[in-house]
């Protein structure tokens, strides 16, 4: 009885696998007997398949019914049981024989793959030749043209006589005199052998043979051509040959290949180089120092601030709107009286600037300090005190570093110290408004007037620098230094920026 | 100074109790160095780090050390939106910055909401209880609490660096393994993840690139 229902259900799996559309699902697991089908069409597999498909349908039908059949009739039979399983394995190893055709996809695809990355491989390798045989030609001195003659004298007479000898093999009536007159050719110097006889009947081996040297002998004489030019006799070369036979040659080699590396070194450090010059850049230098995110940060203080005032005034009407409505423009107008811009030279300490910059903000009531920015200017009148008066472009360079460096810092800790303001400013208790804004606008104008200053500084550095060799580098400075003023404005954009997001933050102040 | 190359950039946000040892962390996890003084941080200030995965995915950090203090909690709540990655930060010898967790945790979901960050649990000032002082949060009653919310949770020192890059780490992981599987993305009008700057991929892109760049600066 568990034979049989054994059988069923082996049955039953059998024509479950057989519903599955072979040709699609079954691709993938068949990646082991890839190599099998290797070479068969995909049609004909295709074709294939489908008979065999059609075979295993009707077989698996008949078993189907024929177990069908035992279980509804009770009394057993034994030898039909085992005709049934028989049947089943069948169908198995049908079914694992289709499973295995439809593979020639892979194997195409790998062919593919496989030519490909040959026909890569092989073209690497025809440059490496190329490039060895120049080399050769360099290292390797071309031998003495009597006695390449004798050589290929001797080499000929050689092979002539191995191909007489497969002549006599293989073609027996070949006339002699034929033959006699092809080695008077071939000893008067012709090249070519007479290998067209036995072309017909040693066909690869030949070929292969008669085009090496055929191009063997196309480099010889175009050697020799070269090698006489302007030397018929050759009497220089041989003498230079005699004298320094491989040694000079050699070191020669290795000089090219010091070159090379020293080329491909050079190529490195410029990339490094432009990597740094890369960095030097405002945008960047800001982002690293923070600048970029403190403006962010105020940004959305400010967004919040602008949707509390919104609030605000859906909250109330009538008059105290419109007395909302009036103060909020008149914090607007007050923000808009004064320019931000500033013209400085930077002639100032750093107890200057700070009393500056204090003055500025100190009606506002806030406990803010400056030091950061007072120690950035220091390090700036730090550099001035020896600055570099005459050097070279590298010079130019490094000044050209310090300052952009220290311009993106300052601009960064300004934005810095305005976001804290703001936020000093939202969590203040009690307000005066108009101080406030007259301390931002005084603030602002001071940060502008000192970017600039600090600019003008550097620039004016950057303009006594006394260049060593006078070519072309004059341009370099006034690059450099123009490069800078445009840095600078950016820098004085974000300052303006801030101060534009300043304006939600002092309304809801005022409100 | 951060090089400009990453793949990713992650805004992480720390919060908790004023005087726990947010900036100290921090401090410690971006500079090595660990602070005796530190003024209280004033709204929130700034820190970054590069950070890489095991795959060799670069992921720089935008760290937001937001102030304890009570005073800025309305401002500081602003911030919280666009962050990825949330530290719930207490003092180990503090019960009271322990306590304030839950609420801390509710804020920070209220204001990031729909987006689902990652929460990780830090306790700080381990070295205090190791150098015989008095712990007040025991591991076992925070590591339940972090169970019990699926937080991350790991007790740090910022005076000796114990753990102090694991805490970053773990978060930075589960970001980037929420990345990986979809579930979170980079989105438009949201900061908490954002794509870095393209990495050059082959020598002789450099080479190419530098070529024009060069004959326009010099």
């Amino acid at each position: 009885m568990s034979t049989k229902i054994d059988a069923k259900n082996i049955s039953n799996t059998a024509s479950e696998k057989n519903d599955w559309n072979q040709n699609d699902d079954d691709d993938w697991d068949d990646w082991g007997d890839a190599e099998e089908n290797f070479e068969d069409t995909p049609d004909s597999n295709f074709l294939e398949d489908n008979v065999a498909k059609g075979n295993i349908n009707a077989e698996n039908n008949n078993s189907l019914q024929a177990t069908k059949k035992t279980v509804e009739e009770p009394t057993q039979d034994f030898n039909k049981n085992k005709e049934k399983v028989t049947e089943v394995r069948k169908t198995e190893n049908i079914i694992t024989a289709t499973t295995q055709k439809p593979t020639s996809g892979w194997g195409g695809l790998f062919g593919g793959v496989v030519s490909s990355v040959l026909s890569t491989a092989s073209e690497g390798i025809g440059n490496i030749t190329s490039t060895m045989s120049q080399g050769l030609n360099q290292v390797i001195g071309v031998p003495d043209p009597e006695e390449l003659a004798r050589m290929q004298a001797a080499e000929t007479a050689k092979l002539h006589s191995e191909l007489k000898v497969d002549d006599n093999h293989v073609e027996q009536k070949v006339l002699k005199d034929n033959q006699q007159h092809r080695v008077q050719e071939q000893q008067e110097g012709t090249p070519s052998f007479g290998l067209n006889i036995v072309s017909g009947v040693t066909t690869l081996g030949t070929k292969v043979l008669n085009t090496g040297l055929d191009t063997l002998e196309g480099i010889g004489k175009k050697t020799m051509h070269i090698l006489q030019e302007n030397d018929p006799l050759l009497m220089n070369k041989r003498k230079l040959l005699g004298l320094e036979q491989e040694k000079p040659n050699l070191s020669e080699v290795l000089k090219e290949a010091k070159k090379d590396a020293d080329h491909l070194e050079n190529a490195l450090k410029e990339m490094k180089l432009e990597k740094s010059r890369e960095m030097l850049r405002f945008d960047l230098l800001f982002e690293n120092n923070c600048g970029l995110v403190h403006l962010e940060a105020l940004e959305i203080l400010s967004k919040e601030s602008v949707l509390k005032l919104q609030k605000l005034q859906d909250a109330v009407s009538g008059n105290a709107l419109k007395e909302l409505q009036e103060t909020i423009t008149e914090v607007k107008e007050l923000m808009e009286l004064e320019d931000l811009e500033g013209e400085s030279d930077g002639d100032y300490d750093v107890g200057e600037l700070n009393t500056r910059l204090i003055s500025a903000i100190e009606d506002a009531e806030l406990q803010i300090n400056f030091d950061d920015i007072i120690s950035n200017w220091r390090q700036a009148l730090e550099w001035f005190k020896s600055a570099p008066v005459n050097g070279t472009h590298d010079t130019v360079q490094e000044t050209f570093a310090k300052s952009i460096t220290l311009l993106a810092e300052a601009c960064a800790l300004q934005i810095n110290k305005l976001h804290k303001i703001a936020e000093l400013l939202l969590v203040k208790e009690h307000h005066s408004t108009a101080n406030e804004v007259d301390c931002i606008v005084q603030l602002c104008k001071q940060f502008t007037m000192h970017l600039n200053g600090l600019t003008n500084r550097f620039a004016a550095t950057l303009t006594g620098i006394q260049l060593d060799a006078q070519t072309e580098t004059d341009d370099i400075i006034k690059t450099r230094i123009s490069t800078l003023f445009a840095e600078m404005l950016v820098a004085i954009q974000q300052i303006e920026k801030a101060f534009h997001l300043f304006l939600p933050i002092l309304q809801i102040g005022a409100v | 100074m951060v090089e400009p190359i990453f793949d990713y950039q992650f805004r992480l946000i720390l919060i908790g109790d004023s005087t726990v040892g947010k900036s100290s962390l921090l401090k410690f996890f971006t500079d090595g160095k660990f602070a005796e003084l530190s003024d209280p941080t004033v709204g929130v200030d700034f820190f970054a780090r590069l950070m890489e995965m095991k795959d060799g995915t670069q992921i720089k950090l935008q760290l937001w050390d937001t102030a304890g203090q009570e005073r800025f909690r309305s401002i500081t709540k602003s911030y919280y939106r666009n962050s990825v990655g949330v530290l719930l930060v207490y003092d180990i010898t503090n019960y009271a910055s322990f306590e304030h967790i839950p609420l801390w945790m509710m804020e920070a979901q209220r204001h990031i909401e729909p987006h689902r960050p990652v929460f990780a649990l830090v306790g700080c000032k381990l070295d205090l209880v190791n150098a015989g002082g008095r712990r007040e949060v025991t591991t076992e009653e925070a590591q339940s609490f972090a169970n019990q919310n699926g937080l991350h949770f790991v007790e740090t020192s910022a005076r000796n660096g114990v753990n102090v890059e694991e805490a970053f780490r773990m978060v930075t992981q589960e970001v980037y393994t929420r990345i990986r599987s979809g579930e979170y993305k980079v989105e438009d009008g949201w900061d908490g993840i954002k794509t870095g700057f393209a990495r050059p991929n082959s020598l002789d892109f450099n080479l190419v690139m530098a070529e024009p760049e060069k004959s326009s600066c010099c």
